[in-house]
């Protein structure tokens, strides 16, 4: 143990070389260097914190325009769908009574007016 | 009374005292809250170990300035992920150690071709008499990045061969040997100038 720490306290550089790297990596400026590197540091804080605050507030309000634009395109094509989708039903329908062209007037008129299920099981019951 | 007021008022303190521990508490706690005058105070106690901390790790003062400020700032931003318990200072060195290595890695590659131009320079001062400390400048040029980070820190600093290997993200067993590699080539430079090295 006293063996090992002897090696150890050998290991150690002198105190004077120990001194001299100290002042050799001592910033510039003595003490007075240290008030001004605690204002840049809370400065860069500062400053960020705002930069973040600014990014997100301006990131919104880019994003805004945007938006109301997208939000405007997807009604009209929302409109769009809805339009295409009535038509192609009115098509099928039309295609339906076409199709069962033997049936009674009756049968091929009313399926239209209540729908596929009703339209077949009046079919099935005139039959 | 606020965090950063309780530290005002206390008496002269080291920063490894029992009181200065609780008021540091205080202070995390306040500045994990938004408080930048607690954060303030906490730059103001730990700003100097923390640049000594970059300073042992890049070459020059400008680098280790740099590595200083974005430490903190890192900090700053991180502070709700630091737990209280730990100890802050060794926390906020290793994200201080952290943003040196990354100056000293992006030096690396933006200098790649001014290599040799640029490892002459950090420890040289043309006005420097002093044949010891201008020769020691020399015998630190010639160790390796790792080796002088590790000598600095552990000699001149005083930290362990742990917090060391946490900080420069190497084995504490890297460390010690670093440090003993180190130590033996400064050892060997200087001993024409120093009979007792």
């Amino acid at each position: 143990m006293t063996r090992d720490m002897r090696r150890i306290d050998e290991g150690r550089l002198p105190d004077d070389v120990v001194g001299a790297m100290r002042d050799m990596l001592a910033p510039p400026g003595g003490d007075g260097y240290w008030d001004g590197l605690e204002s840049r540091i809370m400065a860069g804080i500062r400053g960020g914190a705002v930069a973040i605050e600014e990014s997100w507030w301006s990131a919104m309000q880019g994003w805004t325009r945007p938006a109301l634009v997208a939000a405007a395109a997807l009604v009209l094509l929302a409109s769009a769908a809805m339009v295409r989708s009535s038509e192609a039903e009115r098509l099928v329908a039309y295609s339906n009574i076409s199709a069962t062209g033997g049936t009674p007037l009756e049968a091929t008129v009313r399926p239209v007016a209540l729908g596929e299920r009703e339209a077949t099981i009046s079919f099935l019951i005139t039959r | 009374m606020n965090a950063t007021a309780a530290l005002i008022t206390a008496p002269e303190m080291g920063p490894f005292r029992s009181d200065a521990a609780v008021n540091e508490h205080e202070l995390v706690t306040a500045a994990q809250g938004g408080d930048q005058s607690a954060f303030a105070e906490l730059v103001r106690l730990h700003q100097r170990r923390a640049y000594a901390v970059a300073r042992a790790i890049v070459i020059t003062h400008e680098d280790a300035e740099d590595a200083a400020q974005e430490g903190f700032l890192h900090a700053y931003r991180a502070m709700d992920r630091f737990r209280i318990g730990q100890p802050f200072g060794a926390w906020l060195f290793r994200i201080v150690s952290n943003a040196a290595l990354d100056i000293v890695r992006r030096r690396k590659v933006r200098d790649a071709d001014q290599l040799s131009d640029s490892m002459s320079l950090p420890f040289r001062d043309p006005g420097e008499t002093d044949e010891l400390r201008s020769r020691l400048g020399q015998a630190l040029e010639t160790l390796t990045e790792r080796q002088r980070a590790v000598i600095v820190l552990h000699d001149v600093e005083g930290f362990k061969h742990g917090e060391i290997g946490e900080m420069l993200g190497i084995p504490e067993g890297t460390a010690r040997s670093d440090l003993h590699h180190a130590r033996a080539t400064m050892r060997r430079l200087l001993k024409d100038i120093r009979g007792d090295t």
